[in-house]
């Protein structure tokens, strides 16, 4: 299985939440996360894929938007994470960190501990 | 595709899903920006311009969102059916005024006439109001420009006209028919 291409259910049951924490991180605009998901190895998102997870996000509270002037160009939509936002990802990254030890203990039973 | 026509497939795909104007302008803007920065294909990055369309309809929240087109039928087939009763009242009651003759059963000329364009004018006015026309603007949220700009004077002058010259065809016709 070629790793820059994962399997959409998998992306899509991450994303939200890979999107969140790049946002809480510093605000910025989509191109860039994409680019940074890239860069972290998740593969390409594309805008078709991207723009849509950021409208849930917005619309669930977590993450706010704001259109800003570009350098020349047309105007970027920067995404900035909420107090909400912050509270969601903190729960949401130690619940994460539980469930996929809890399935790699499935998929490895040789490497988990008795 | 090119972004231009891109964008307008895209503008009519969510127009024909009743996406709220604002939200339309989010989506078209956002995907001029981000195909700006890419310099991608529009319908490579996105998908063509109608699944987009039906995945800008699933991020709206359940409550907002109708099902489009039931809710597209639910509405234009009353409107339709009161519009054209409104304009047989009308045509006929002109017709009759103009021709001294009985026009519909159990109706003077002028009642038929005055309740046809009552009904029918009720109908335009209704579907015309300055609240609807907002909130179907598309206004770039990056620049304020309109996205889907007025229907020319020309065009509305000749929506209005048409009708009206049948109908006065109508009365010519029934003033001949004394």
């Amino acid at each position: 299985m070629d790793v820059e291409r994962w399997p959409g259910e998998w992306m899509r049951g991450v994303l939200p939440l890979c999107l969140l924490a790049v946002v809480a991180e510093n605000e910025t605009y989509g191109y860039e996360l994409a680019r940074r998901l890239h860069a972290a190895g998740l593969g390409t998102v594309k805008g078709g894929t991207l723009y849509p997870a950021l409208t849930r996000l917005e619309d669930d509270g977590v993450v706010r938007s704001s259109w800003r002037e570009g350098d020349g160009g047309p105007g970027r939509k920067f995404f900035s994470i909420t107090p909400d936002g912050l509270a969601f990802l903190a729960e949401r990254k130690v619940g994460w960190t539980t469930f996929t030890e809890r399935a790699g203990s499935l998929l490895h039973p040789e490497r988990a501990s008795s | 595709m090119r972004t231009d026509a891109y964008r307008d497939e895209l503008l009519l795909a969510l127009r024909l899903r009743d996406v709220p104007g604002p939200r339309i302008a989010e989506v078209l803007a956002e995907v001029d920006s981000h195909i700006a920065e890419s310099g991608e294909d529009p319908t490579g990055a996105f998908g063509p311009p109608r699944e987009y369309a039906n995945e800008v309809v699933d991020t709206i929240r359940g409550d907002e969102r109708s099902d489009w087109r039931i809710g597209a039928v639910l509405r234009s087939v009353p409107i339709a059916l009161v519009a054209g009763l409104g304009g047989y009242l009308l045509a006929s009651g002109l017709w009759g005024l103009a021709s001294g003759r009985p026009v519909v059963p159990g109706m003077p000329a002028l009642i038929a006439a005055l309740a046809g364009g009552a009904l029918f004018g009720g109908i335009l006015l209704w579907q015309m109001t300055p609240a609807r026309r907002r909130e179907q603007r598309v206004l770039d949220p990056r620049t304020g420009l309109d996205l889907a700009p007025e229907v020319p004077t020309w065009a509305r002058v000749s929506v209005v006209a048409f009708p009206v010259t049948l109908l006065l065809i109508g009365v010519v016709l029934g003033l001949l028919a004394r």
